[in-house]
């Protein structure tokens, strides 16, 4: 090995990162303020891919305009399903939650399979070309998926911190029936969060889709690490789960110089493992 | 209680009473007069039932919401399989490798999850079941990857004279699995009852107190899951013996999913009504799984209609039916 092929795999881990941080930082968000494990969330990520894809197919020529289409899609089928089927279940113990949203991935994740088949699908790189950086020559759609994914992750990061909402939402989260005893609308709030966490699924989503390919199990392929980089960052924690995203992304690039994909899995667990002995509230817990 | 609720919980105890004679007559008698196919059918959702026993021990009694079970009953089959097969050893030395290897597992598991609580437990065994199912996927020289292992058992002998045959629709498997069932469900109820299991539901009831009496909260946890583990493990090797085969169908985490779903639908911590509901929802499966191809669809939507309409489980529908509210259970 040479340290090219190290220095090459730190900046594809940067990428694979900053995916897992979009995918990651939604799941993290809906546990913070609404309480409840988003078992499809890697489903709308899925469905990020699969609205950029149809997008281009029906004739929208440009990744970047199909990418909001996609987003706004997911978006909308999220709400739609936080409407129909979470909502009547709100204030239900986990476990109902948890089950619900599994039972929507599976049907979305079906559903997807029997429409569009089995098959992986292709999109092109909507950025050619290498960038040359330092040493070596990098693919510059790469570079892209780094500063969009990071610009957007700190765009959401800014709404919760600064915006009237983002207060609204972090006083949701300390405290429901107070919050919502002053006048806050709570509901409104869990729709906002909900939706911001679907939007950065499918950004996620729509970003790998030319890196990755698609297909309808692609969802429950990154959902593992979507949730070791959750508990890594500690759960509920915006910001963990950002840094989370990039230690994973960056174990597994580097990881993929010696191991398998599976292996290289089996070591982003293991990461976690020694983490939760060294510390079990989270990378971040204390250091706030 | 009124007297026509004297009444009705008289007549509750004695249908309960006359039920379960009858049921167990029944379910003796089933080999003898439906088909090998049905009978292959009601020997593996005995299995499952099983399986979903040793579940009710960890959400029902203890109240731990854990989704790696199904990953404890396929690690106990492959363990019997990979035993068999892939290092030569015999059938009984097989199977204790199958139950310990799906303890071991269920340990480490607990280990790491009870170090979270509450959210993050749930999670920690979402990963770890996740995990297992990817190297179940991959390592092919192992498990067979999709093709699985076909273990070529086809004669147990369990005392001197007394032979169990495990080919499709044997009479003997079936007996076999509902003897192993019924000593679990024995088991499981002397747990319940005893201390430990006094210790389980106080930990159900209230962590917190559990934990300020002084009970160390954390090792209950990884205790039960442990033991339910190789329970689970015992399952796992029942079904794959009456299937003759081991699959990665086995540790999926729809599976999981799909216990969670029995022991809500036959009542969580009454120990028999996910036996029950266990048996009921695997044939209904078995049969979409025979008419389309679409049964991983219907267990989504089962799944998520069964927490939107019946989260009080069967149970609750029955009551709901009556019209009245059916005399609760110990």
């Amino acid at each position: 090995m040479t340290a090219d092929v190290l220095l090459l795999q730190l900046a594809n881990g940067l990428s694979f990162g900053v995916i897992f941080a979009l995918i990651a930082s939604g799941i993290t968000l809906m546990w913070g303020i609404m309480d409840f494990i988003n078992m499809s969330h890697g489903e709308l990520y899925m469905l990020g891919a699969y609205g950029v894809w149809l997008a281009l197919v029906v004739g929208v020529g440009n990744f970047w305009l199909a990418l909001p289409l996609a987003v706004v899609g997911v978006v909308v089928i999220g709400l739609g399903l936080r409407a129909t089927v979470l909502r009547p279940i709100f204030d239900r113990p986990p476990l109902h939650t948890l089950l619900a949203t599994y039972g929507v991935g599976l049907i979305l994740q079906q559903g997807v399979l029997a429409i569009f088949g089995p098959f992986a699908k292709e999109i092109a790189l909507p950025v050619t070309g290498l960038v040359v950086l330092g040493p070596f020559r990098y693919p510059a759609y790469r570079l892209v998926v780094i500063a969009v994914g990071l610009v957007l992750i700190a765009a959401a990061g800014l709404l919760i911190q600064r915006s009237t909402y983002g207060i609204w939402i972090r006083a949701v989260a300390q405290d429901r029936a107070m919050t919502a005893a002053l006048g806050v609308p709570v509901s409104r709030v869990y729709t906002v969060v909900f939706g911001l966490g679907s939007a950065l699924a499918a950004i996620g989503g729509a970003l790998a889709a030319p890196l990755f390919g698609i297909g309808p199990t692609m969802g429950s392929e990154v959902i593992l690490l979507a949730f070791i980089v959750v508990m890594i960052g500690g759960l509920g924690n915006y910001l963990g789960s950002v840094i989370g995203g990039v230690l994973i992304g960056e174990v597994i690039a580097v990881g993929a110089i010696w191991l398998q994909p599976t292996q290289a899995y089996l070591a982003a667990l293991g990461v976690l493992l020694v983490l939760l002995l060294l510390r079990p509230a989270g990378l971040l817990r204390g250091a706030r | 209680m009124t007297p026509g609720g004297a009444r009705r919980a008289r007549g509750a105890r004695v249908a309960r009473a006359a039920l379960a004679p009858a049921g167990i007559v029944l379910l003796a008698l089933a080999p003898w007069w439906v088909s090998p196919y049905l009978t292959l059918s009601l020997t593996a959702a005995l299995a499952l039932g099983l399986f979903a026993l040793s579940y009710d021990l960890v959400l029902g009694v203890t109240g731990l919401i854990s989704v790696s079970h199904a990953t404890l009953f396929g690690v106990g089959a492959y363990g019997m399989a990979i035993g068999m097969t892939r290092l030569g050893i015999s059938f009984w030395p097989s199977v204790l490798l199958g139950i310990a290897a799906a303890a071991a597992l269920a340990w480490v598991i607990g280990f790491f999850s009870v170090r979270t609580s509450g959210p993050g437990f749930i999670i920690m065994t979402v990963i770890f079941a996740h995990a297992v199912e990817s190297v179940a996927n991959v390592w092919t020289s192992l498990t067979g990857g999709e093709n699985g292992i076909v273990l070529g058992v086809s004669r147990v002998s369990l005392l001197p004279g007394v032979d169990v045959h495990f080919t499709a629709g044997s009479r003997s498997a079936y007996y076999a699995v509902a003897a192993c069932l019924g000593l679990a469900l024995w088991a499981s109820r002397r747990l319940v009852a005893s201390p430990f299991g006094l210790a389980l539901r106080g930990i159900k009831g209230n962590e917190l107190r559990a934990s300020a009496l002084g009970y160390r909260v954390g090792r209950y946890k990884i205790l039960v899951n442990v033991i339910a583990g190789a329970f689970a493990a015992v399952g796992g090797i029942l079904y794959a013996l009456s299937q003759g085969f081991v699959s990665v169908d086995l540790l999926r985490v729809l599976l999981s999913i799909e216990v969670i779903v029995w022991t809500i639908l036959g009542g969580p911590g009454t120990l028999l009504g996910p036996v029950l509901a266990a048996m009921l929802m695997s044939l209904g499966i078995e049969y979409l799984r025979a008419v389309t191809h679409q049964y991983v669809f219907a267990i989504g939507a089962i799944t998520l209609l069964v927490v939107l309409f019946l989260p009080q489980g069967l149970g609750g529908l029955i009551e709901r039916l009556l019209g009245r509210s059916v005399e609760a259970r110990p």
